[in-house]
């Protein structure tokens, strides 16, 4: 009878939390502009009432690739079977919070001007937790991290690539506050795709999940690159040609990665 | 030795093919005369080069200098005069040319007899020779056509024939003489239309790509399928060739790399330190040919390819490594280049520097030799294979293979000692290979079997880190045999024990099918007849006492004959004697017996055969088997000797010795094969059932003649241990109920 209990609860707070995790995705693509900044390298002016300065274009595709890729299409990836990644949205919430300590330390005075963002994701991110069915596995997984060592060199390659334009994005922020937390988004986006990385690197599960989603924004950034390669903030031509072709061996290793877990699994359940 | 032996042997066929008689004599001399003109046009004419150098080049253009003549400026900053000037410039032709002169004319003289090192020595002059011939010789365009006709025809003709002296294939022959022809041709008539001057860049261009193609093409299948020898001279002349083209490529290059219009602004001083380093470089070539056509200290070129890729590779990395942190750290912090940059990258390479360097020597051995360098990693491939496998014969298979890789060998095989014989288990071997190398295989003190390894090539023979590496892994199959060869053996002990089991099934059934036949032939009818005759007995007391007085006479005597029949069988299940008198006491009776029947024939003239028994009195309780098998074996011993031996004296003697009961049999007869040959019917048959009754047993069985072939020994051991105890215990408890 309790467990019947306990069963109806789950599914109900699985249904509320999907429910949430389709309002925040659309919130993501449309009102925080995910889609229509992401499409701004290639359509200028997408679903926007105003048109965006041509110098921040590809600072526009980063937002998109933040927003729209990484933190939106976490959540639509957890859209099934959610309480099997809680990796992901382990990944959404610290995210989250690099994005809004990234605001906070580059930009003070901007980040109190737009506290309503912190208080807005404050309670994004606590709904989403509240209604998590499995709410432990988020920081305390029972799950044993297995590193692996191609995936975690892959983050070390990525670092030394993303650090330049970390360094970069924080002194731009810290040098021109004018453009909105314009420079200080990439420096954002670089940390969590870092970050993201080495998540992606512990074979729990849901990481293949995240490490598409990784080189799906490796593979964007680096369209976008080649897109504007002169504009404020991009990676260049080269740059751009390297993270694509980063992104297409992520992405292989990360269907790669899904063989040998696999395979682990079937050696353990044998 | 051998290989020595060989290449001597080979040379002198060579020596005697190639002997100064007919075209070869022709060829031999007029190479030599070309050769002695070149040194001589080119001698000839360095003095006036010296003048020329002297009066005109710092003060002109000096545009028939053989090198980028150095700029005035320079030669004075150097404290050079015009006479240093010269003689520097003229030291450096006359030096460059000495060393191809004399490298050629080594080979002249060290290989008279083959045409190649004509070939050769020709060859290297037209390296030096042409352009300063063309230079200096000017005037006499005629002359510089033929030496350059001349000079091209030896290069080529040492690219395609080299080292062995003979075409790899006719076609490649062919297309490549066309092709020479074709630039010939069109050399001599350079204004024609066709001529080689008139050639558009993509034409020359695809004649030097299809010569040099086939060329190489014809190098790489001689190299594949060559000998021993030829294989290491092609791969000096090929460290050379590659030695000289990437110094021509790196001192061409690097300058781009500082100064992308270097080429452009042609500062003197510069360009005349390139041309020096790159003839400098090209200077690998004669060095690298002279030894190869030498043929001196040939197979030390392994470790100096080795070390040549090693540092060349590490220096590049060095390079890329150092270049990249500096370029990595100016966009990092999006400055100028700056010195501390300089020091972190200096420090990034100290740290990598001797990681880099021990991964790049493995590498490098792994390309050149496999992966002998590091015998643990072999071994420890060894033991994942052997790992993954549960068949001895696979195990075997594994060995082999890892021999294969590791030492990059065509054959390797293994042959495990069984039976006193060599039974190739794994891998295979090369029929009459004298290259073969054998490694015992042994485990325990005890040679198991042998490890067969092929050489690489015909000739060539391991390195010590060869033979190192050959004996850390044959420790490891010594043990794989050794075990592999414990499995065969409990396969063929189990094979054994199977046969043994069905023999005794066989020999119980056929002993049982035996006693049913004489029971159902013999007995039964006998004793259906006496049932017949009693009750004839009892009608014929009534007619005829006396008749049935008859009868019962007749009647008991066929009970006795019965009996007896009976007794005869219970005999041949086991001697009833043995029970009475135990076995000593038995086989005494049965001396005693032929002995009586002796006295018998005592009455004849023949002579009386002396038996005599040695046992002891008392015998400790004995197994039934081994005591009905001892009597068997005495008995029949005995009667062999009485029939056949011909004696005088027979000695019988039963005693323990150890866990052994012996039974001898010893006689002066007339030996084992002459009682042999004297028997009729079927020889040998007693003595075959004595062996075979003693292996049964579990024992053996010796038979010999004596010395000078008078007497006969027959010995056999029967063991007793294995049926010690429990048989004997159950003896004597029987008894003492």
């Amino acid at each position: 009878m309790e467990r019947e209990e306990a069963r109806g609860k789950g599914l109900w707070l699985s249904i509320v939390f999907r429910v949430f995790a389709v309002i925040f995705t659309l919130s993501g693509l449309f009102m925080l502009q995910g889609l229509s900044e992401g499409l701004e390298p290639w359509v200028q002016g997408f679903m926007a009432s105003s048109p965006l300065p041509d110098e921040l274009r590809f600072h526009a595709a980063a937002h998109g690739a933040l927003i729209g890729i990484l933190f939106s299409g976490s959540l639509i990836v957890m859209l099934r079977n959610p309480l099997e990644k809680p990796i992901l949205l382990q990944f959404y919430f610290v995210g989250h919070l690099v994005f809004l300590a990234t605001l906070l330390l580059t930009d003070v005075k901007l980040a109190l001007q737009s506290f309503f963002v912190f208080i807005m994701f404050a309670v994004v991110l606590l709904l989403l937790f509240v209604t998590y069915g499995k709410r432990r596995e988020l920081f305390r997984p029972a799950e044993t991290p297995v590193r692996n060592r191609t995936m975690l060199i892959m983050t070390g390659i990525a670092l030394l690539g993303l650090l330049p334009v970390l360094l970069n994005g924080i002194i731009g922020q810290v040098q021109d506050p004018v453009q909105q937390f314009r420079s200080g988004e990439s420096a954002a986006l670089s940390i969590v795709m870092l970050y993201g990385g080495y998540l992606a690197a512990s074979s729990r599960r849901g990481s293949r999940a995240l490490a598409v989603l990784l080189s799906l924004a490796y593979l964007f950034m680096g369209a976008a690159s080649i897109t504007l390669p002169d504009h404020p903030g991009s990676w260049g031509i080269w740059g751009g040609a390297a993270s694509i072709l980063y992104g297409l061996v992520y992405t292989w290793l990360a269907f790669r990665s899904k063989v040998s877990h696999a395979n682990t699994a079937a050696q353990a359940s044998s | 030795m051998g290989l020595e032996a060989r290449t001597n042997a080979a040379q002198t066929r060579q020596g005697e093919q190639s002997h100064p008689n007919g075209w070869l004599f022709v060829f031999r001399w007029a190479g030599m005369a070309v050769f002695g003109l070149i040194a001589i046009l080119y001698i000839s004419k360095l003095p006036s080069y010296y003048m020329y150098l002297q009066e005109s080049c710092l003060t002109g253009a000096c545009e028939y200098a053989a090198i980028t003549p150095l700029p005035r400026q320079a030669v004075e900053q150097a404290g050079l005069s015009g006479t240093g000037f010269a003689l520097l410039y003229t030291g450096i032709a006359l030096g460059f040319f000495l060393i191809y002169f004399v490298v050629a004319s080594l080979i002249l003289v060290k290989r008279p007899k083959e045409p190649i090192s004509v070939i050769a020595s020709l060859a290297l002059m037209s390296i030096i020779a042409p352009t300063f011939i063309r230079m200096q010789w000017r005037e006499y365009a005629g002359l510089v056509g033929a030496i350059e006709g001349v000079t091209m025809v030896t290069l080529i003709l040492f690219l395609l024939w080299f080292p062995g002296g003979r075409n790899v294939k006719p076609w490649v022959a062919w297309t490549s003489m066309g092709l020479l022809a074709v630039r010939l041709t069109a050399g001599y008539f350079p204004d024609q239309p066709w001529g080689v001057d008139r050639w558009p860049l993509w034409c020359t261009l695809l004649w030097f790509v299809l010569q040099y193609g086939i060329l190489f093409y014809s190098q790489f299948i001689r190299f594949r399928y060559a000998q021993a020898v030829e294989k290491q001279q092609t791969k000096w002349v090929v460290y050379g060739m590659a030695l000289a083209v990437t110094g021509v490529f790196l001192f061409s290059v690097v300058p781009l790399v500082f100064q992308s219009d270097f080429y452009e602004r042609s500062d003197p001083l510069w360009m005349f330190f390139i041309d020096l380093g790159v003839q400098l470089s090209i200077l690998a070539i004669p060095i690298t040919l002279g030894l190869s056509v030498m043929r001196k200290r040939l197979w030390d070129i392994d470790p100096i390819v080795n070390r040549t890729l090693v540092y060349f590779l590490l220096s590049a990395l060095i390079i890329a490594l150092y270049t990249l942190t500096v370029w990595y750290l100016t966009l990092l912090f999006r400055t100028e280049h700056d010195q501390i940059y300089s020091f972190i990258a200096a420090g990034v390479v100290a740290v990598v520097f001797a990681p880099l360097k021990e991964k790049l020597q493995r590498l490098v051995n792994q390309l050149l030799y496999g992966k002998k360098d590091d015998p643990f990693s072999v071994l420890l491939q060894l033991g994942n294979r052997l790992k993954e496998t549960l068949s001895p014969a696979e195990s075997l298979d594994i060995v082999v293979q890892t021999v294969k890789d590791s030492l990059r060998i065509p054959y390797a095989g293994i042959g495990v000692i069984q039976n006193e014989a060599t039974v190739l288990a794994a891998g295979g071997r090369k029929e009459n290979d004298p290259d073969e190398v054998t490694i015992e295989l042994s485990s325990g003190g005890l040679t198991l079997g042998w490890l067969y390894i092929g050489a690489r090539s015909p000739g060539e023979s391991f390195s010590e880190t060869d033979r190192k590496l050959i004996g850390a892994i044959a420790r490891q199959a010594g043990i794989v045999v050794q075990s592999v060869k414990q499995a065969m053996d409990i396969q063929l002990l189990l094979e054994t024990l199977r046969e043994s089991r069905e023999a005794l099934i066989f020999a119980r059934e056929e002993e049982r099918r035996a006693m049913r036949r004489n029971l159902h032939d013999d007995i039964a009818p006998r004793l259906a007849a006496m049932r017949l005759t009693a009750s004839v007995a009892a009608d014929w007391i009534r007619k005829d006492p006396a008749k049935a007085i008859e009868i019962v006479t007749k009647f008991k005597a066929d009970i006795s004959e019965t009996v007896d029949e009976i007794r005869g069988i219970v005999h041949d299940l086991r001697p009833h004697a043995l029970d009475e008198l135990g076995l000593v006491g038995a086989v005494r009776q049965r001396v005693d017996q032929l002995r009586d029947m002796q006295a018998v024939k005592g009455i004849t003239k023949e002579p009386l055969l002396e038996i005599r028994l040695e046992a002891p009195e008392q015998l400790p309780i004995l197994p039934a088997a081994v005591e009905v098998g001892a009597y068997r074996i005495a008995t029949e011993s005995l009667v062999n000797v009485v029939k056949h031996a011909a004696a005088s004296v027979c000695d019988i003697r039963i005693a323990l010795e150890g866990r052994d009961l012996v039974i001898e049999t010893k006689d002066n007869g007339i030996g084992l094969s002459a009682s042999q040959a004297n028997r009729p019917g079927k020889p040998g048959i007693g003595l075959t059932s004595i062996r075979e009754r003693a292996v049964e047993l579990g024992g053996s069985c010796v038979m010999e003649s004596l010395a000078d072939g008078r007497g006969t020994r027959i010995e056999a051991r029967l063991p007793i241990k294995p049926f010690e105890q429990g048989e004997g215990h159950n003896h004597v408890k029987s008894s003492s109920r």
